[in-house]
C-alpha cells in the first residue's frame, strides 16, 4: 500500500499516491519532509501545462544526486521533482494537460514521485488558473 | 507617414514603451502590423517558451503568410509574430519560438527603443500577477 499525499491549491484538494517503487529514496524524503505549507505556486514558463513550487528545508539534503528513473515528460495527474540536495532544496512540478520538463537550453531530466488517485477536475483548473490569474499557494501534506 | 521609420507604442499596466518596425528587414509583417493597429489583447505568460509574454491577434493570423527575419531565439525587448497563431511574443530574458513539438521559428518584427526596462519588468510581472491587457498603436498616429 502506498503513502499517500494531499495537495491542496486555492481550496482545490487531491489525493495523490507516491511512487514508492519507482523512486524510492526521494519519495521517502519527501515525506519526511511533509507538509509544506502555503508554498508560492507558479505556473511554468518552458514546460507546458505545468505549475511548480520550490521548497527549502535541510531534509532536501538527503534527496539523491541523482534522478531516480529519470523522465522528461510529465503525464497529467503525476507530481515530478526536480532535486537540489546540494542546495537543501527540491521544485514539485504537477501536469494538469500536456507538459514536458525543460530549461532554456532544452529538455532535463526529472523524478517522478507521485499520481493523482480519483477526480482532479478542482485541482487541474486550479492549475491551470495560475497560467491567467497568477501565482497562488499550495500546501502538500499526508493524507489520512 | 513615410515608408521607413514606422514606430508602435506599446501600453501595459500603466506602463509605456516604443518600438520600431523593422520594415526593411521584415517589410510585408511590418505593414500587416500597421495596418491591424490599434490592437488591444489580453498578455498571458507563455507556457512553452520561456521568458516572455504573448497575445493572440486574430488579424494577425494567417497560415499561409510568409515569415521573414526568421528567428527561433527572442532577444529581450523584441516583438516577434507567429503568423500561424496570430501569436505576438514579447521577451524579456531568455526565450525561443517553442510549441510542445519542440522548437518553431517566428519573425522578429519589431524591437523597443531605448529603456524599456519598467516595460519588460511589466510583462515578466504577469507570470507571477496573471494576465493584463496590452494596447499597441500607432506611434503619433
Amino acid at each position: 500500500m502506498s503513502r499517500r499525499i494531499e495537495v491542496e491549491v486555492a481550496g482545490a484538494r487531491a489525493t495523490f499516491a507516491l511512487l514508492e517503487d519507482w523512486a524510492p529514496k526521494t519519495t521517502a524524503v519527501l515525506w519526511d519532509a511533509l507538509p509544506l505549507q502555503d508554498k508560492v505556486l507558479r505556473h511554468g514558463k518552458l514546460s507546458g501545462d505545468a505549475a511548480f513550487l520550490v521548497a527549502e528545508d535541510p531534509k532536501f539534503k538527503q534527496l539523491p544526486d541523482r534522478n531516480e528513473l529519470g523522465v522528461t515528460s510529465i503525464y497529467k495527474g503525476y507530481m515530478v521533482a526536480n532535486l537540489h540536495p546540494e542546495g537543501g532544496s527540491v521544485e514539485l512540478l504537477i501536469s494538469y494537460g500536456l507538459a514536458e520538463y525543460r530549461w532554456p537550453d532544452g529538455r532535463r531530466y526529472v523524478t517522478p514521485v507521485a499520481e493523482l488517485e480519483g477526480d482532479g477536475t478542482a485541482l487541474f483548473a486550479a492549475l491551470q488558473r495560475t497560467w491567467s490569474e497568477g501565482a497562488t499557494k499550495m500546501t502538500v501534506r499526508r493524507a489520512g | 507617414m513615410t515608408a521607413m521609420g514606422k514606430k508602435i507604442e506599446l501600453s501595459l499596466d500603466g506602463v509605456t514603451a516604443v518600438a520600431t518596425l523593422h520594415e526593411s528587414e521584415a517589410p510585408k509583417t511590418a505593414q500587416k502590423v500597421w495596418d491591424a493597429l490599434p490592437i488591444e489583447e489580453t498578455l498571458r505568460h507563455v507556457r512553452w517558451s520561456g521568458s516572455a509574454g504573448y497575445i493572440l491577434a486574430h488579424s494577425l493570423r494567417d497560415p499561409e503568410f510568409p515569415l521573414e527575419n526568421r528567428t527561433s531565439f527572442y532577444v529581450p525587448g523584441t516583438l516577434n509574430l507567429r503568423p500561424e497563431h496570430g501569436e505576438v511574443a514579447i521577451s524579456y530574458g531568455p526565450a525561443q519560438a517553442r510549441d510542445p513539438r519542440g522548437n518553431a521559428w517566428a519573425t522578429h518584427f519589431a524591437t523597443l527603443e531605448g529603456d524599456a526596462k519598467a516595460f519588460l519588468q511589466a510583462v515578466a510581472r504577469v507570470q507571477h500577477e496573471g494576465r493584463k491587457q496590452l494596447v499597441i498603436r500607432r506611434k503619433g498616429g
